[in-house]
């Protein structure tokens, strides 16, 4: 569905992109992940014709993005990072004025998705918060019912019940055989929703893989706070790794031997413990270390 | 075609409340000189009109056999200011007509939409465009009302003259300000480039008068907009039209050339 063949992007002297060879398959989510300025953005916008390449090639579905891009048009739909409606519209007008592009199936489709996602389309888009405008943005690049869907940012601003029903409409179109191209930095929901993921890093693309092998690859954070400093050498074991100390208040990555490890760091009396899924920037220093 | 004609009809319903506040504004303006023509002349005004500097009576009125006239009074009281009034409009419109959307961000959502950038440039011109010659007929038919109201009123034929220079002058600037929108991502810049442009060419008009270097101001949009001539009934100068037109064009085209190949970055 997408290939992209050495596509570089500078900007005079910056780089935003650099020699990015991928390929999306047909029918599946891929979680296109990345820190801020990392390249996420610069690639989408290469795909949508928005700017055009230094060097290399996009294509969507066979046609090239640049050189073609009247045809893309006809199979891609977009939610921008920073989704901004019309403000003098209402919400239904925005929907029956995108939807018009197609047909008035589609402001059918638009209207119904507005209600499953709980959004009043009789206000002034002005008036929106964020969370309304992404709803609206969502409606409106899922109701063109086209092969394939890029967002950027998706959930950004929604709340938990509504990403629940968000993901139940990608679920949809997965199943309808249509591809999305998902850009977050929110790893639960890549992890979640995806079925592969790439991830950029300064503008190269250094890794694509099944979202399987990277949770193999994940850690950990752990913070544990102990009724009194451990010993020295407490921590000295394999797969743990002290990220900042202060006193008897200690936070920890663990990256293998997580059972035996927990064990290890519970077996002192302790006043609090706390554990979580690493930020995604703390999972690519782990990955890409500064010299890679 | 089928978008581009969707594009054109919302930006026509979207842009109507703006275009006939301006309308109203404007014609307002217009009626009253035209009303005011009759309490003027009576007033001593062309004896104060032939005081000022011969290069002034010149610039603004077309020469001093025109002064003492209803079309030096024209010149001089409506087209100068209204002129300026049009041209302030095209600027503010069009400097945001393409810049404002891409800061805005609302340009973005409708990329993957199935009409092209060139659909997207030409739509809005289209519209615009259109307003803006609408906007100059209502206004010189306020103008023409208001002239009626004290007897004076204008031959059919010069008026279409007056609106047919008067139109394709202020297109001209209109046809700059997408120019500027489409080179310059910020809707701010493109207008106060455009506003910059459009004094630094009508003080350049002037001066090249006020130094007797009439062949000078050719250059500018202000001297071929010169409706003197056609009170007198002369007719519309060919070279104007075709200067003008040539402007017009070139702007236009040069701005749809440059927003089909520029970057758009977030």
């Amino acid at each position: 569905m997408i290939e992209l063949k050495g596509l570089t992007k500078y900007y005079g002297e910056t780089r935003g992109i650099e020699d990015v060879d991928l390929k999306v398959n047909k029918g599946e989510i891929f979680g296109f992940l990345g820190p801020n300025g990392a390249g996420k953005t610069t690639t989408i916008r290469l795909l949508l014709d928005l700017l055009r390449p230094t060097e290399g090639r996009a294509f969507i579905n066979g046609y090239d993005c640049n050189r073609e891009s009247n045809k893309v048009k006809e199979e891609v739909e977009y939610l921008p990072g920073n989704f901004t409606p019309y403000g003098f519209l209402t919400g239904k007008e925005y929907i029956e004025f995108m939807g018009e592009f197609y047909d008035r199936d589609k402001v059918q489709k638009g209207l119904e998705m507005s209600e499953f996602l709980e959004l009043d389309i009789t206000r002034k888009t002005s008036e929106y918060s964020t969370g309304m405008k992404q709803k609206l943005g969502i409606i409106q690049s899922l109701m063109a019912d086209t092969p394939l869907n890029i967002m950027d940012e998706p959930t950004s601003g929604l709340d938990p019940m509504i990403q629940q029903k968000f993901y139940k409409l990608l679920r949809e179109e997965k199943n309808s055989g249509d591809t999305v191209f998902l850009s977050s930095h929110i790893l639960p929901e890549v992890e979640r929703v995806c079925d592969r993921v790439g991830i950029i890093r300064d503008g190269f693309l250094v890794e694509v893989n099944s979202v399987e092998n990277l949770k193999s690859k994940r850690f950990k954070i752990v913070e544990v706070t102990y009724e009194s400093a451990p010993e020295d050498g407490f921590f000295d074991r394999e797969g743990l790794e002290i990220i900042e100390s202060e006193e008897a208040k200690i936070k920890l990555r663990i990256s293998s031997n997580l059972d035996e490890n927990l064990h290890h760091l519970t077996s002192s009396p302790l006043v609090d413990f706390d554990a979580y899924d690493p930020p995604l920037e703390e999972v690519f220093l782990s990955y890409y270390g500064d010299d890679n | 075609m089928k978008n581009f004609a969707h594009w054109a009809k919302y930006q026509y319903k979207w842009q109507f409340k703006t275009v006939l506040s301006w309308t109203i504004i404007l014609g307002l303006m217009s009626a009253f000189i035209g009303w005011a023509y009759k309490p003027f002349s009576e007033s001593g005004y062309f004896e104060m009109l032939n005081e000022l500097p011969d290069y002034m009576v010149k610039s603004f009125t077309g020469g001093s056999e025109m002064a003492a006239s209803l079309g030096g009074f024209l010149s001089m009281e409506y087209f100068s200011w209204m002129g300026l009034a049009f041209a302030f409009f095209t600027f503010v419109v069009g400097a945001r007509a393409i810049a404002g959307e891409i800061e805005g961000g609302t340009y973005d959502p409708l990329v993957p939409k199935p009409f092209s950038r060139q659909s997207f440039f030409w739509g809005k011109y289209l519209v615009y465009s259109t307003y803006t010659v609408g906007l100059i007929m209502v206004n010189l038919l306020f103008l023409g009302v208001g002239l009626k109201l004290v007897g004076s009123g204008l031959a059919i034929i010069t008026w279409a003259k007056l609106f047919g220079l008067t139109s394709l002058a202020v297109l001209t600037f209109l046809g700059l300000s997408f120019f500027l929108s489409a080179v310059f991502n910020n809707s701010e810049m493109a207008m106060k480039v455009a506003i910059g442009i459009g004094i630094v060419q009508y003080l350049f008009n002037m001066i090249a008068n006020a130094i007797s270097r009439p062949a000078w101001a050719e250059w500018t949009v202000s001297h071929h907009a010169n409706t003197g001539e056609i009170f007198n009934g002369g007719s519309v100068p060919l070279g104007s039209v075709l200067f003008l037109a040539a402007l017009w064009i070139v702007f236009s085209g040069a701005g749809a050339v440059i927003f089909e190949r520029k970057d758009i970055s977030e």
